[in-house]
């Protein structure tokens, strides 16, 4: 059986076993990567079914902002008198220090938040570049709708290739372990979501996990006595609904804890410390990063890492929400590139969210639902310190629906060039 | 009617926190106490000051309704001899999923609880739709409070849309605003929303707010009691239209929202939403078509009936039993979990110290801990991640060996002053599993190597096993409905004649 036969049968299998269809993997599907250039800018919805990246050389990391962040508020265009009729004084901020001299996306000034400076620190040392107006094609405003096209990596969920989610259908259609510096036994995490909860993106995955902290390792409860119960339980009900996933997930548990040193008084797991200059804010998002930088430092063959960072609906006392938000997600961005760099570990980071927000504030000093938005590409190799993608303008005739922030880069050609960086 | 209102035994909760000051500087003392459940049967005035507002309760002490709220939830469970009501309860909790941990929600929990989700669970859907809009936990959640003429907040219109009714499959969002080009549009009979009914609905619910002592000119203030209240002077009366209905400038006080409310709760893509995701949660992961639109029939029959989601329950207990037991097994929560085993090992749980809501809320998402509104996820495969699975095999074996203080439980019950492991095992079999399973307990004492002809004296030690036998699939997992017969036996319903 060829290779790719055997990871349908395999992979239709395994979505049986979750309750889920198979859609249409055909071999086209597979070989969309290579036909497949401009996948947001395909005039026939059948040739842009599905995104399948090229392999990623160094881990790519996603930091997804839920909730549909305010990329206008990131970066301001305070200079833009549609942006200060359409916003009043209380819905923004005055520029001076770090942030008195904009950046340019195109001849648009953009002036960094005053929580950001990280980010402007990081910008000027080229590792991190902004892409302003980036989402898709669809007009959807449900949070919900829009989290779903960005992690099944369609461009709407008027037509599906498959039931998976975009990270999971990297692991499944590739061997990403081939590639892969595994550290010690047959042991490989592709995928994780520093999360509670697993993430849309890798539905589907045969090999995740979704555990939030790991500083302190995740040791089985009970030991490796009760490890072994669990095991043998599973074993005895292996015809059981939950079995199956039960055995994998307790296995990956026991391994992974393996996998981080340990005093050798106690045999514990030593908490993880960053070796970086800047320390982890104890807030989400770097408890997740934190979290991915642990596994990239055990060599478990990590690929691909989701972190939640939720909180971005700002509806109502937007300015608040955001500069806190924003400190923590500066903050941890910062520590993380930090912490990577002195340990000279490749990566490549997207911070994206599901869409930005209206242009004309609310009455309850928010913002309601939008469309552009703004992201983040952050990483070892990328060739940063400009802004990306294309300003659309704020001018009425230049918004989406004459209201909110056009689109002008499909979210998937962000990732793409992520990889790209990696 | 079936009631799920609290029935619950009297426990003082501990509550404990240091000294500290208020903004203004004024002190507050050390506080450490055991304290009974007060706020379960709170109004709203005396949850209003847990907001923070006006700085009358120490912030410390401000997260007391959210532990009242968790720690009734699990004491129900223990208590009860129905507990599918329970999870019932929990189903309409998560359909109209608030997040507890935003400070001016939290405060509210109790009330919203028992007036909006208990009280309405078994009712009519329109009624709870109706509660659900007017409660401040609700309009604090989705910002409606804050809503104004002008450029209304449209949080909870999209919501209201999306999740609590028409649901995500009758969301054209394609047609954005060319409501005539919505099929039926034309006939008044639109088969689902665009993003102009949502904007329209959003000014429709101007003006719905909370008496929290705002400004509502003229120098005027509201009071400060919790209270929904409609302000004339924030609603934005002229025309509008939602769902092709016209609604006329003027219409009078409330007459706007409570005619979305009214058009939301009686179109049949509400009934068809919430049928699939009844189906989900209480038969299958794998809904078809014939019993999702069988149940949406039914609720749209009596949806003006006063036990409408009484109808629509006993519906699809009749119609469970068609599909085969495995198909229809769905994770157990974290408090059935507690209350099942602590029922098979006639344990009596204390909960005063509070300090196993750590450890239950590290097995699933804690109740009114999901930051978005569409509420915790509702699939196997998202419950048993490794955060999760881990925190389950923790609950089993804490709640066991005693680790939290809940009590201790004999292991030796009924069994002889000498007896094996064998003997412990199949002792607690029937209780754990309904009938004897040797294979788990054989299981389990092979994966210790011990020899179940050994005598077994040491107590712990026998505990520790019977809650790794807690740990089997067969364990967590459990139908979510009762059987017909069951069904009658609690209700006085027609259950049993299929």
């Amino acid at each position: 059986m060829k290779r790719r036969n055997f990871l349908q049968a395999s992979l239709a299998a395994y979505l049986a076993s979750l309750g889920l269809p198979l859609i249409g993997i055909s071999d086209a599907a597979f070989a969309q990567e290579s036909t497949q250039k401009k996948i947001g800018n395909s005039k026939n919805p059948k040739e842009e079914q599905s995104l399948v990246l090229p392999s990623s050389s160094a881990p790519l990391i996603v930091v997804f902002l839920r909730g549909g962040a305010d990329g206008l508020s990131f970066l301001s265009p305070l200079d833009d008198p549609d942006f200060l009729a359409a916003r009043p004084p209380e819905m923004r901020f005055v520029p001076g220090g770090f942030n008195a001299n904009p950046i340019l996306a195109g001849g648009t000034p953009l002036y960094w938040h005053p929580s950001a400076e990280p980010l402007s620190q990081l910008y000027q040392a080229g590792r991190l570049a902004p892409w302003v107006a980036v989402g898709f094609g669809d007009e959807t405003r449900s949070h919900f709708e829009a989290q779903e096209i960005m992690e099944r990596g369609v461009s709407s969920l008027q037509s599906l290739p498959d039931a998976l989610g975009w990270m999971a259908r990297q692991e499944i259609s590739r061997d990403t372990r081939a590639n892969n510096k595994i550290n010690s036994g047959q042991f490989t995490l592709p995928l994780f979501a520093a999360n509670n909860n697993q993430p849309r993106s890798m539905q589907g995955a045969t090999e995740v996990m979704t555990v939030k902290d790991l500083t302190g390792g995740i040791n089985f409860p009970g030991g490796p006595a009760s490890f072994k119960a669990i095991e043998s339980l599973c074993h005895v009900e292996s015809s059981h609904a939950v079995s199956p996933l039960m055995l994998k997930t307790a296995k990956n548990i026991d391994t992974l804890n393996q996998s981080f040193p340990k005093n050798p008084g106690d045999g514990k797991v030593l908490p993880y410390s960053s070796s970086g200059a800047i320390a982890y804010p104890n807030s989400d998002p770097a408890v997740g990063l934190r979290s991915i930088a642990r596994l990239l430092q055990a060599k478990v063959g990590l690929q691909y890492a989701w972190v939640d960072h939720e909180g971005w609906d700002t509806h109502e006392y937007q300015n608040g929400r955001i500069s806190n938000l924003l400190k923590d997600l500066s903050g941890a961005l910062a520590a993380f590139d930090s912490d990577m760099q002195a340990q000279k570990q490749a990566y490549s980071l997207v911070v994206m969210t599901e869409f930005g927000r209206r242009l004309r504030s609310n009455r309850s000093n928010g913002t309601d639902h939008g469309h552009g938005s703004l992201a983040f590409v952050m990483g070892s190799n990328v060739q940063g310190g400009k802004v990306m993608g294309s300003w659309p303008g704020l001018a009425s005739d230049k918004l989406d629906r004459g209201v909110d922030l056009a689109v002008t880069t499909d979210y998937r050609e962000v990732l793409r060039r992520a990889i790209a960086w990696s | 009617m079936i009631n799920s209102a609290f029935d619950i035994p009297s426990i003082n909760l501990r509550l404990r926190y240091d000294a500290g000051k208020y903004p203004d500087g004024r002190e507050y003392p050390a506080v450490d106490q055991y304290r009974p459940l007060s706020l379960l049967t709170a109004d709203l005035p005396t949850l209003f000051p847990y907001t923070g507002n006006g700085d009358l309760i120490p912030q410390p002490e401000r997260s007391r309704p959210l532990a009242e709220i968790q720690v009734a939830n699990l004491l129900q469970m223990i208590a009860t001899n129905d507990p599918w009501k329970e999870v019932w309860v929990s189903f309409w909790r998560d359909h109209f999923s608030v997040y507890g941990y935003d400070g001016s929600v939290r405060a509210f929990l109790p009330h919203w609880e028992r007036t909006v989700i208990r009280e309405h669970c078994w009712g009519n859907f329109h009624e709870m739709l109706s509660a659900s809009a007017q409660h401040p936990a609700m309009l604090y959640y989705l910002n409606n409070q804050s809503s104004r003429a002008g450029s209304a907040n449209e949080n909870y219109a999209r919501e209201l849309f999306e999740l609590h009714t028409l649901g995500r499959p009758a969301y054209l969002n394609n047609l954005y605003a060319q409501w005539r080009k919505v099929p039926g549009a034309l006939t008044g009979k639109p088969t689902g929303y665009i993003d102009e009914d949502v904007y329209e609905a959003a000014r429709s619910f101007t003006g719905w707010t909370v008496e929290n002592g705002a400004g509502i000119g003229g120098g005027q203030t509201l009071p400060k009691t919790g209270r929904f209240v409609y302000v004339e002077a924030w609603h934005d009366n002229y025309q509008k239209r939602v769902l092709a209905s016209e609604f006329s400038p003027y219409a009078g006080a409330m007459s706007d929202g409570n005619k979305v409310l009214s058009l939301c709760a009686k179109h049949p893509a509400t009934a068809h939403h919430i049928a699939y995701k009844l189906v989900r949660r209480f038969i299958t992961e794998k809904p078809s078509d014939d019993l999702v639109s069988s149940t949406a029939q039914v609720f749209i029959h009596h949806q003006d009936s006063p036990e409408q989601l009484t109808l629509v329950y006993e519906h699809l207990v009749k119609s469970a039993v068609k599909l085969p037991v495995q198909e229809r097994l769905k994770v157990r929560s974290p408090n059935r979990l507690v209350a099942a085993f602590a029922q098979a090992v006639k344990l009596n749980p204390v909960l005063d110290e509070g300090t196993v809501l750590g450890p239950l809320n590290q097995a699933a998402p804690a109740l009114y801990s999901w930051r978005s509104p569409e509420g915790p996820p509702d699939a196997m495969q998202l419950q048993l991640t490794a955060s999760y699975l881990r925190g389950r095999i923790q609950l089993m074996q804490g709640i066991a060996e005693n680790w939290w203080g809940t009590g201790e439980w004999n292991p030796f019950d009924q069994l002889p002053a000498k007896r094996s492991f064998g003997q412990l095992m199949a002792r607690w079999e029937a209780p754990l599993f309904g009938g004897p399973r040797p294979e788990l307990s054989s299981a389990i004492l092979s994966s210790q190597n011990t020899n179940p002809n050994d005598v077994v004296n040491d107590v712990r030690r026998a505990r520790r096993l019977v809650g790794l036998l807690a740990c089997a699939p067969s364990f967590q997992t459990e139908l979510a409905l009762p059987s017909p017969a069951q069904w009658m036996q609690s209700s006085g319903m027609s259950g049993g004649k299929v």
